[in-house]
C-alpha cells in the first residue's frame, strides 16, 4: 500500500512537472522588454533621423532599401513611404531633434514637385504613374500639419488646403475612402487599402486641428465611424486590421493632441461614441499581445521555431504607433482609462526592443560594407527599408511621454 | 480584454471538478467522521497550497518574465485541456490511499484537488489581483466535497449527481478555459 501511495504520489509530481514545463516552452516564454528612458529613446531618434540625413539623395528622395549582406541598394521607391518618412522627421523635429526639419522639407520639396491637379484639388503622385494615391496624399498632409504645428510656418496653407480637398473628395458618402484615382481613365479607382483609409482619417483630422473653419472634421469624423464599425466587415477583413493611423487619427479626435493649439482640440470634436470607444479597445487587445508576442521571439533556435523570426522595424514600429495614439485617447477617454496603464507598460515595452534591435554608432562603425547605410537603422534577414526607419522612430518619439513619467517597469 | 470574477470562480471549481471526485472519495468501511475529515480536510489543505499560489500570482509571473495575460492564456489552455479530459475519462480510482485521516493528503489534497490546471489558474487569477475569488471557489470545492463524502455509498441520485453533474461541470470547465485563454489573448 505504502509504494501504491509513493507512485501515486510520484504521478501527481510527474503530471505538474510535465505540463509546467510544456507551458512554458509553449505559452509561457519569457517577455523580454528592454529597459529604456527617455534619454535612450531620444538617442536612438537621433540615430534614426542621422540616418535620414546621410541617406538622402539630392532630389529629396531618401535611400529606399539596402542588403548590408550583399552591400547593395536595392532599386524601387514608394511615394506613400516617402510622405510618411517626410511626416515622421517632422515630428522629429518637433521634439528638436537637429536636422529632421531640414531632411524633411527636403523630402516635401521632392513631392511638391510631384503635385497633380486632381479633382479640385492636388494629389502628391509618382513619376509616370497612373495613379494618384491618397495615402501618399494624406500623409504628405498630416506631415504638413505637424510641420505648421512644429514650427507656426504657413508657408505650405494653400497646399495643405488643396491636398484636403482631394482627401475629402476620395471619401464615399458612408466614409470609406478609395484608395486612389486613375489618371489614364480619370476617375476613382473601385479600390479600398487597409491602411489609407486610417491615413486619411488622420490627415483631414489634423487639417481640422489647422483650420478649424473649413469643415474638414465632418469627412473625418466619417471616416473615424466608418473605421469603427464598417470598415473590417465591409472590406473583407478578418482578424481586424490593426490600425495605427486609425489610432493616430483618433488620438486627434480624442482632443488630447493634434496639430493645432494645445489643448485646443477638445472644444471642436464631439465625443467618441460607443462604437468607436469599442473599436479602440479590441484595436488595444491587438497592440498589447502583439507587443507580448514580440518580446517572446528570439532569432536562435529553437525559439524561432515556436515565435517565429523577430518582425520588422517597421512591424513593431507600426505597433509602437498604435499603442502610442491608444495611450493618448486613453487619456481623455474614460470607457478606455482602464487600460491606460497596461497600454503605457506595452508601449514602453515596445519601444525598449525597438532601441535595442538598432544599429547604434558603435555596432554600425565599421561593421558592413557601408557603415552610413546601417547606423541607425533596423534590420531584418540584412535588409532595412526606410519605413523601418520610419514607423521606429515615431513610434519612439510617441513612446517618450510615457518614458517620461517613468510610470513602467 | 477580463473575463467576468465569476468565470475565475468557475474556472476554479471546474478545474478540481468535485462532483467528477465523488466516486473516488474515501468510503469503505471509514466512519462518517473520517470521511468528512479525508474530503473536507483534503480539500481545504490542497485550497490553502491554489490560495498560496494564487496570493503568489503576481510574483510567478515576474519571476517567469511574463505578464499577467500570457499567465491567464496558459491556464485558460491547460484548464480546457484538463476539463476535456475530465469529460472523456472516468473519475480516478479512490486507492491506493494513507490510511484514515492520511486520506486528506492522498489522495484527496493530491492527486485530486491540487491539479495543475487547478494551481495554473489560481496563479493566473491571483496574478490578475483576484485571489480572492480563488478563495471563495475553494469554499466552494469543500462544501461539495462534503456533500459527496456524507453518505457512506454512493448510490441512487447522489451516483446520478455525481456522473451527470461531473460531466456538465467538466464542460463548463472547457468553455471556461476557453474564455480564459481568449481573455488573456486579447488583453492589452
Amino acid at each position: 500500500m505504502r509504494e501504491g501511495v509513493a507512485r501515486r504520489v510520484l504521478g501527481a509530481a510527474g503530471a505538474w512537472v510535465l505540463v509546467l514545463a510544456v507551458v512554458r516552452v509553449t505559452v509561457l516564454l519569457p517577455e523580454r522588454c528592454p529597459p529604456l528612458d527617455a534619454e535612450g529613446a531620444r538617442a536612438a531618434v537621433v540615430e534614426a533621423v542621422g540616418w535620414f540625413e546621410r541617406n538622402q539623395e539630392a532630389d529629396g528622395r531618401w535611400l529606399y532599401r539596402y542588403d548590408r549582406a550583399a552591400g547593395e541598394v536595392v532599386t524601387g521607391y514608394n511615394v506613400v513611404r516617402h510622405s510618411g518618412v517626410a511626416m515622421s522627421l517632422y515630428q522629429a523635429a518637433a521634439i528638436g531633434v537637429p536636422g529632421a526639419l531640414e531632411s524633411a522639407d527636403r523630402g516635401v520639396a521632392y513631392a511638391l514637385d510631384n503635385l497633380r491637379a486632381v479633382e479640385g484639388g492636388a494629389a502628391f503622385v509618382e513619376p509616370g504613374a497612373a495613379q494618384a494615391s491618397t495615402g501618399a496624399t494624406a500623409l504628405l498632409l498630416a506631415g504638413l500639419a505637424e510641420r505648421r504645428a512644429a514650427t507656426g510656418d504657413a508657408a505650405h496653407d494653400v497646399v495643405m488646403a488643396d491636398l484636403a480637398t482631394f482627401l475629402v473628395a476620395s471619401t464615399e458618402p458612408g466614409g470609406a475612402v478609395r484608395a486612389g484615382y486613375s489618371l489614364v481613365e480619370d476617375r476613382w479607382v473601385d479600390a479600398h487599402s487597409p491602411f489609407f483609409t486610417g491615413e486619411v482619417f488622420w490627415a483631414l483630422a489634423l487639417a481640422h486641428e489647422a483650420f478649424p473653419d473649413q469643415g474638414w472634421d465632418e469627412p473625418a469624423r466619417r471616416i473615424g465611424r466608418y473605421l469603427a464599425t464598417e470598415r473590417d466587415e465591409a472590406e473583407g477583413y478578418w482578424p481586424d486590421v490593426p490600425d495605427h493611423w486609425a489610432a493616430y487619427g483618433f488620438a486627434v479626435v480624442a482632443g488630447a493632441t493634434g496639430a493645432g493649439e494645445a489643448g485646443a482640440g477638445a472644444a471642436r470634436w464631439a465625443p467618441l461614441s460607443a462604437e468607436e470607444a469599442d473599436y479602440l479597445r479590441r484595436q488595444a487587445a491587438f497592440g498589447g499581445v502583439q507587443v507580448r508576442y514580440e518580446s517572446q521571439r528570439v532569432d536562435e533556435f529553437p525559439r524561432w521555431v515556436l515565435r517565429g523570426r523577430r518582425t520588422l522595424g517597421a512591424g513593431l514600429g507600426t505597433v509602437g504607433e498604435q499603442l502610442g495614439g491608444l495611450w493618448v485617447v486613453a487619456g481623455s477617454v474614460p470607457a478606455l482609462s482602464a487600460e491606460r496603464e497596461a497600454l503605457a507598460e506595452r508601449l514602453a515595452c515596445a519601444a525598449g526592443m525597438l532601441a535595442d534591435r538598432q544599429v547604434t554608432g558603435a555596432a554600425g562603425a565599421g561593421d558592413g560594407a557601408d557603415p552610413g547605410r546601417e547606423q541607425g537603422a533596423w534590420f531584418q534577414f540584412d535588409v532595412t527599408q526606410m519605413d523601418d526607419q520610419q514607423h521606429a522612430m515615431s513610434a519612439l518619439i510617441l513612446a517618450l511621454p510615457v518614458l517620461e513619467e517613468g510610470t513602467t517597469g | 480584454m477580463r473575463v467576468s470574477s465569476w468565470v475565475v470562480l468557475l474556472a476554479v471549481v471546474a478545474a478540481v471538478n468535485p462532483l467528477r471526485l465523488w466516486p473516488s472519495l474515501p468510503r469503505g468501511e471509514r466512519p462518517r467522521a473520517e470521511r468528512l475529515v479525508a474530503a473536507g480536510g483534503g480539500g481545504a489543505l490542497a485550497g490553502v497550497g491554489l490560495v498560496a499560489l494564487a496570493v503568489a500570482g503576481g510574483s510567478i509571473a515576474d519571476a517567469l518574465d511574463v505578464s499577467a495575460p500570457t499567465v491567464g492564456v496558459a491556464a485558460g489552455l491547460v484548464l480546457a485541456v484538463g476539463a476535456l479530459w475530465g469529460l472523456v475519462v472516468g473519475p480516478p480510482a479512490p486507492e491506493p490511499s494513507l490510511a484514515h485521516r492520511g486520506a486528506a493528503v492522498v489522495p484527496m489534497a493530491v492527486p485530486f484537488v491540487l491539479r495543475p490546471e487547478a494551481g495554473l489558474v489560481a496563479v493566473a487569477a491571483g496574478a490578475d489581483g483576484r485571489a480572492g475569488w480563488v478563495v471563495a471557489s475553494c469554499v466552494v470545492v469543500v462544501v461539495a466535497l462534503l456533500g459527496g463524502a456524507a453518505p457512506s455509498t454512493l448510490g441512487g441520485a447522489a451516483e446520478r449527481v455525481a456522473r451527470w453533474g461531473g460531466r456538465v461541470v467538466a464542460a463548463v470547465g472547457v468553455a471556461a478555459g476557453i474564455s480564459v485563454a481568449v481573455a488573456g489573448a486579447l488583453a492589452v
